[in-house]
């Protein structure tokens, strides 16, 4: 009987769990990749998922070498802090709208923003970067403003100009249905350059 | 218990929902004339009676490649029944686009046309790569989809089926 009773309990916490669990938070981090040596962090709740990937400063080089950017251009997104991000609207019903200019980070107590498309545009049009090159960019970089309906996803690269190797937090944010959601994502880690120290 | 935590997908990050987003109102598609990898022109408006799936995509972009397979499986699935795809690769050249689809273990047989300067991308107000717009035979868009979706996915057969229907 208190089996029979323990097991029901198991089962409805089970089935609780199961409902709420796409409104539940949960900030994880992955193993390093054995591979490449870059960690990955999540987040899920409230309907949305977000995921943020180290990219090496040698990878950056080589894709944007390959996409028309001379060395040194290259070199200044490398030297930036860059992650892969992935975004995805988990719930069953509702819009996700998100703009990366309310989204900021917090290190050494202090608050900063994203580097977005529009201030590199304009680094890219000063440095007389060649139009086909910044057309890669912009589709290479996650955008600044985005809606996702359900099902809706996107990836792209977020750029933090921060230093290699910096900690920090990033609080990022949503509108949906009207109401506005704010969480934290802890202990982010830009990738060490090898390169870079080897220089 | 293990079993009935496997049972409850949303507990391990299940993927997204394999959705196409209505468009309100179906808006006339924005029309253009595109160039495919063998010089062939394409105009938008030429398809009109059909239903065009117009996806835009990069070779660099990692979904895009995983979406393109299932993408050919949903196109020789509807092909004889006025069913069209037009992949529209952004930014990039015919040598880049021609390697890529070389190297894929899948070959594609619909039309990959160039957008090269990224007009037309721009014109259709995509934010992120890939995006797939469905077309009706009036040419007017009446689904969205962002992001990569597994194409043969049966969620997709009704919506498709009922516009070919139209």
């Amino acid at each position: 009987m208190r089996f029979r009773l323990a097991w029901k309990w198991m089962v409805c916490c089970i089935a609780i769990l199961c409902s709420t669990s796409p409104y539940l938070s949960a900030d994880e981090l992955d193993p390093v990749n054995p591979a490449l040596g870059v960690r990955t962090w999540r987040w899920a709740g409230n309907g949305v998922s977000l995921r943020l990937t180290q990219i090496l400063p040698d990878q950056v080089r080589g894709f944007y070498q390959a996409r028309g950017f001379n060395a040194e251009d290259a070199e200044s997104i490398a030297r930036t802090c860059v992650f892969q991000t992935v975004m995805r609207n988990e719930s069953s019903t509702r819009r996700v709208e998100i703009d990366l200019r309310k989204w900021w980070i917090e290190i050494d107590d202090r608050r900063r923003t994203i580097k977005i498309e529009q201030q590199w545009q304009q680094d890219w049009e000063r440095r007389g970067v060649s139009p086909s090159a910044r057309v890669a960019f912009r589709w290479a970089l996650f955008p600044t403003v985005q809606t996702f309906a359900r099902g809706d996803w996107n990836m792209g690269m977020t750029t933090f100009a921060l230093p290699a190797s910096s900690q920090f937090v990033l609080h990022f944010n949503w509108r949906s249905d009207g109401q506005r959601y704010e969480y934290a994502l802890r202990g982010l880690e830009c990738v060490a350059d090898t390169a870079g120290q080897a220089s | 218990m293990t079993a009935l935590l496997l049972l409850c997908p949303s507990a391990w990050g299940a993927e997204s929902a394999q959705t196409l987003v209505p468009v309100p109102e179906r808006p006339a598609a924005p029309d253009f004339a595109l160039s495919d990898t063998d010089g062939k022109q394409h105009r938008l408006s030429d398809y009109r009676g059909k239903v065009v799936a117009i996806n835009f995509w990069a070779t660099w972009c990692p979904p895009c490649l995983r979406e393109m397979p299932s993408m050919q499986r949903l196109w020789e699935r509807w092909k004889e029944k006025h069913f069209v795809i037009l992949a529209i690769d952004v930014g990039e050249d015919d040598e880049t686009v021609f390697r890529f689809t070389v190297e894929l273990d899948t070959p594609l047989e619909f039309p990959l046309l160039l957008d090269r300067e990224g007009k037309i991308v721009a014109q259709w107000q995509v934010l992120g790569l890939p995006t797939t717009f469905i077309v009706d035979k009036q040419g007017r868009i009446a689904y969205r989809a962002v992001g990569g979706r597994e194409w043969d996915d049966a969620e997709f057969f009704s919506p498709i089926e009922a516009l070919l229907l139209e």
